[in-house]
This record gives structure tokens, sequence and C-alpha cells, in this order.
């Protein structure tokens, strides 16, 4: 039986929402700390972070597998969303467009009764939007793509994320039996990340063209 | 309202880079005091100090009778206007000045009320829709003013208010502000390193020096008689000439290049003040007259650049090695290499201590 697309597009979405909801609310958090509070060890931990970049993801795969199995992950969304949240990469980016915010701005704030949480959010925040717009939609195009980790983690299709779905249709030869569907499926697939493109697409040229705050 | 009260603030970053020692300075009750002093003197560590966004690492801050050395920035009822405004580029104008009102949870009528009435005070009222982006120099610092005024503060703190402006601007700009402290008779203290600043808003500045004061006085007060070699240096425009004199029988000022009778009881009073008979002549360029021909009691010197600047010409002269700066009416005709002779006013010239470069006549 072959699973509904239907399906795994709803299985898609909720996945890539939360997986990138989370890693841009702890990579954000993450950079405006290490950006703008000065504490013992904060250019290490910067650094550890950064470190991890060095190892291949694919080096990962089979402890990653052994995790979840023993976390009882397995047929769940968790190891989908879970391991993306923490990203050196975006961490980085977050950090080094947030050092670049005026302290002042921050001091104004604070100033005027503003508590630290409320300087990320009602300041931090605000400003870095074309972060949140170029992380967003590179890590949603990641997630939404991914085959490898829904393939060792997934086995009830129920749970088929889209591009396991896509797999899906082919025969258990390896031949494609019906290409128009192929096309089709994989067409409407890629209709959300077109749409998340063109919603973001301001921001994304402001993301990708000067990361660092200017007056605007 | 209330003045504020530094006890011995020091401030040390690091292990040994002392940016503040040892000050103490009293601002009274909507007194505006302005903190005078180059780059790096601790003023600005100062005003971060009362503000409550540096920690002091020894002494006391007093806002009125209370100290304050343990009370968060947002509980101690001071504003401050940042040398860049600091304005939330995200926000309205309007967003900008209800700012500190929304955090302080006031209801939204409220708001609006007294951020229309801070807005019609500043003249911005048709400003409030704009993005912080459309504003100009000037626009924008009102609205940083009108975004720290509008919770009525008990102290008002200004850093660099005018280093962002243009020249234009900042002449209107400082009378505005001098003004609207007078009107809202609010403890003010402004940070600046131009001295005419400080002495156009200033009720008294307090010129400041390596982290200590050293002088606070009115602004004619510092102009007539500033402290020391640092206060009469940094007072004035142009600054005040010095020449290495000694002191010969009491009566006469000898330098390399002229040699000065000088009145009997001036002489005595500086016998009297000072540690040896070496002393810096200290005159400022306003205070010294030109001659054609030789007069009794003056130095000849060589004329080396004329500046003139429609109101008044400066003209640099050659002592020696050394270029001393003479102020004369715009209609005094003189030009490069024509040897002249100049004499002080006496009764106006500053006589210093080489050796603790204090004034003492």
């Amino acid at each position: 039986m072959r699973p509904s697309l239907a399906r795994a597009l709803l299985n898609s979405t909720i996945v890539t929402v939360s997986a990138v909801g989370l890693m841009l609310l702890v990579s954000s958090l993450t950079g405006f700390v290490l950006a703008k509070y000065k504490f013992r060890g904060s250019n290490v931990i910067f650094m550890y972070i950064l470190s991890t970049m060095m190892i291949p993801g694919f080096v990962t795969l089979i402890p990653f597998y052994l995790i979840v199995n023993w976390l009882g992950w397995i047929d769940t969304y968790w190891p989908l969303i879970i391991p993306g949240v923490v990203s050196a990469y975006s961490v980085f980016l977050f950090r080094q467009y947030i050092i670049t915010i005026p302290d002042q701005m921050l001091d104004a704030a604070r100033l005027c009764g503003c508590s630290e949480f409320g300087l990320y959010w009602r300041i931090i925040l605000p400003l870095a939007k074309p972060v949140v717009a170029a992380l967003g939609l590179v890590n949603a195009v990641w997630v939404w793509n991914d085959l490898l980790i829904p393939l060792v983690i997934i086995h009830n299709r129920d749970l088929y994320t889209v591009q396991l779905a896509l797999a899906g249709l082919w025969d258990i030869h390896g031949q494609l039996t019906a290409l128009n569907l192929v096309m089709a499926c994989t067409t409407l697939a890629t209709l959300p990340l077109i749409v998340l493109t063109v919603i973001v697409s301001k921001q994304l040229i402001q993301g990708f063209t000067g990361l660092s705050y200017a007056k605007r | 309202m209330v003045g504020v009260r530094l006890e011995e603030l020091t401030k040390v970053f690091g292990k040994s880079t002392i940016a503040v020692d040892n000050l103490d300075l009293e601002i009274k009750d909507k007194e505006f005091l302005v903190l005078l002093g180059p780059s790096g003197c601790g003023k600005t560590t100062t005003l971060r100090m009362i503000a409550g966004l540096e920690k002091p690492t020894s002494g006391s801050i007093y806002i009125g009778d209370k100290l304050v050395n343990d009370v968060s920035e947002k509980d101690r009822d001071v504003a401050m206007v940042f040398q860049t405004f600091a304005l939330f580029p995200h926000m309205s104008a309007f967003n900008n000045i209800a700012f500190p009102l929304k955090m302080h949870k006031y209801r939204k009528g409220e708001i609006k009320k007294q951020v229309t009435q801070v807005a019609e005070m500043l003249q911005i009222s048709h400003l409030l829709n704009r993005s912080i982006g459309q504003l100009s120099g000037g626009e924008a610092q009102r609205v940083a003013v009108g975004r720290a005024l509008v919770t009525k503060p008990k102290v008002f703190l200004l850093d660099e208010p005018l280093a962002n402006l243009d020249a234009k601007l900042r002449v209107h700009t400082r009378v505005f502000l001098k003004k609207l402290q007078k009107d809202i008779g609010i403890t003010t203290i402004c940070v600046t390193h131009d001295q005419a600043e400080a002495m156009t808003m200033a009720d008294r500045v307090a010129v400041m020096h390596e982290g200590k004061l050293s002088q606070l006085g009115t602004p004619s007060d510092l102009y007539d008689h500033p402290a020391d070699l640092f206060v009469a240096g940094f007072i004035g425009s142009p600054a005040m000439n010095f020449v290495d004199c000694t002191l010969e029988k009491g009566s006469f000022l000898v330098s390399e290049h002229f040699k000065l009778e000088i009145p009997e009881d001036f002489g005595k009073e500086i016998e009297e003040h000072a540690t040896t008979a070496e002393v810096i002549l200290g005159v400022r360029p306003h205070d010294i007259l030109l001659h054609e021909k030789e007069t009794p009691n003056s130095a000849n010197v060589e004329v080396y650049a004329i500046e003139p600047l429609g109101n008044e010409t400066i003209i640099d002269l050659m002592l020696g090695d050394k270029i001393v700066k003479v102020v004369v009416p715009p209609t005094y005709q003189t030009s490069a290499g024509e040897k002249v002779w100049m004499t002080f006013r006496m009764e106006r010239v500053h006589i210093l201590d080489k050796k603790t470069e204090k004034v003492i006549v």
C-alpha cells in the first residue's frame, strides 16, 4: 500500500515547523547571550559550539540511532525535531549579527524598565528578523528535504514524511511505474517551500547580503 | 526633584585600569552640571555609574538622600539620552517614546496622553507616526529626549548629546536643551568633551582628567581662574599659550626669548606660592597685544601663519621654536614672515608652578 501524500505533507509540516521554530528560539537565545553578556568561559563555550561543526553528520548516524533507540524514540517525531534544535551554524550566525547591535540600545531599554528577557523579545529578536528569515528558510528546506534520518527512524507508514512517501513511489524492484504520479507528487511536495521563500524573500535578501545590523 | 551626590567614587576596569579615581561631587537640585574632559578621562563611566549601568568598584552614589549603589537601573528614576540616541529602529517615534510607559505598565489611554504631552513640549507631534529611519539627526534626538523625559524622572543624564549632530544644529540644540532643562527644572548631568558646549549649557562645569576631578566651578570661574595646567589648557578656544619662565630677583620673568618686568607685589605673590623659581607663564590669545615697533616689556616674534575667521583673526607667532596664538580684530593687517612685538595684558596673565602644575597667581 502506498503512503498517503496528504498525510505525509501534514507530517512534514509538523516536523518542519516544530524543528525550525525551536531551532530559531534556542539559537537566537544562545546567540544573544554569547554576544551581549560577558561571563567566564563564554568564549570557550562559543568555540566548543563551533567545533561541533567539524564533525560530519554521517559519522554520527549509528550512535544517533543507538541513542534514539535507547530513548525509545523510534517511530516518533522526536528524533526528527530535537537534534536540529541545537545548531552550531545558527548560533554562530545569530551571535555574529547580534554582536553588531549597539549596546547603547540595550542600555536604553534597560533604563526604560525593560527586563533582560524583554531585551531579547522586544529589541533583539525584531531587529534580527533578517537572520530569522534566512536561517528559518535554510533550515526549513533542510528538514523538509531530509530523507536519511526519517528513513532510519520512521517505519510506521502513518508517520512518513514527504520525502519518505516520495521514495515509496518506487516499486520494490527500483523501477518507476508511474512517472506522471511521481512528477505530480514531487511538484506538490516542493510547493510549500516555494511559498515560504516568497513570503520571506524581502527579509531573506537582507539576511544574505549584509549580515550586520545597520540603521534602517 | 533631587540632587545627586558622589562620594569617593572609584571604578577600576580589569585589574589596574582606573577609570574613575576617588571622585567626590555634589550636583544640586535642578542644576545643569556638565562633566567635561578629553576622551578616556572617566566622565562617561561616571555617568553610567549614576545611571546604574556600571557598578562602582568602591564609593557611594546618592540620589536625593538615598544610597543607590545596589538599586537596579530600572528603579533609580533616572533617564538617559545616549550619544547615538539609541532609538529602537523597528518602532515608530510614538512607540519609542511610549516604550518606558509600556514597561511600567501604564494604561493605553494614559500612554497616549503622556506621549502627546511630551511631544507637544518638544515640538515633535507631527513626527510621531514616522519610523526612526525617516527622522533627521535633530528630530531623532528630540525623540530620544522625549523617551527619556516621558516618565518624569528625577535625574536626567545626557551622554555627548550633541556629538552626532552637524555644526549648525549643535548650536541650536544646546540652546534648546538648556531652555528645556530650565523649563522643567530637572537635575541634569551632561557629559561632553567639547568645552564650548560645556561653557554654554552648564550652570557648573566639572573638569575631569585621568579619572580625577580637576576643577569644579561656573564656566566663567574656569575660564578666569583655572586651577591647574590641564584646566588652563583645556578651557578656552584657541587654547591658552604657555611659556616656560624663571622668576629673577622677584621682579623679572625671564624666558629664552624675552625678559618681562613685573610689578613688585606680583613678584612677591609668585615667590610666596611657588615651590621653585621655575614657573610657567599662561596667557590667553585674547590677552596678547601686537605692536609694529618695539615697546617696553615686549617680545620680538615672527608671524608664522594667519587664520582669518571673519569676526576675528588668529595669528600664529613664532617665539623661538614655539608657536604662540594671538587673537586680533579682523582689520589687523600683517603677513607671514613679518617681525612684530607682542606684550601681555599683565592683569590677565596666569602664573603656574612648573613642578606642581598648579596655578599660583
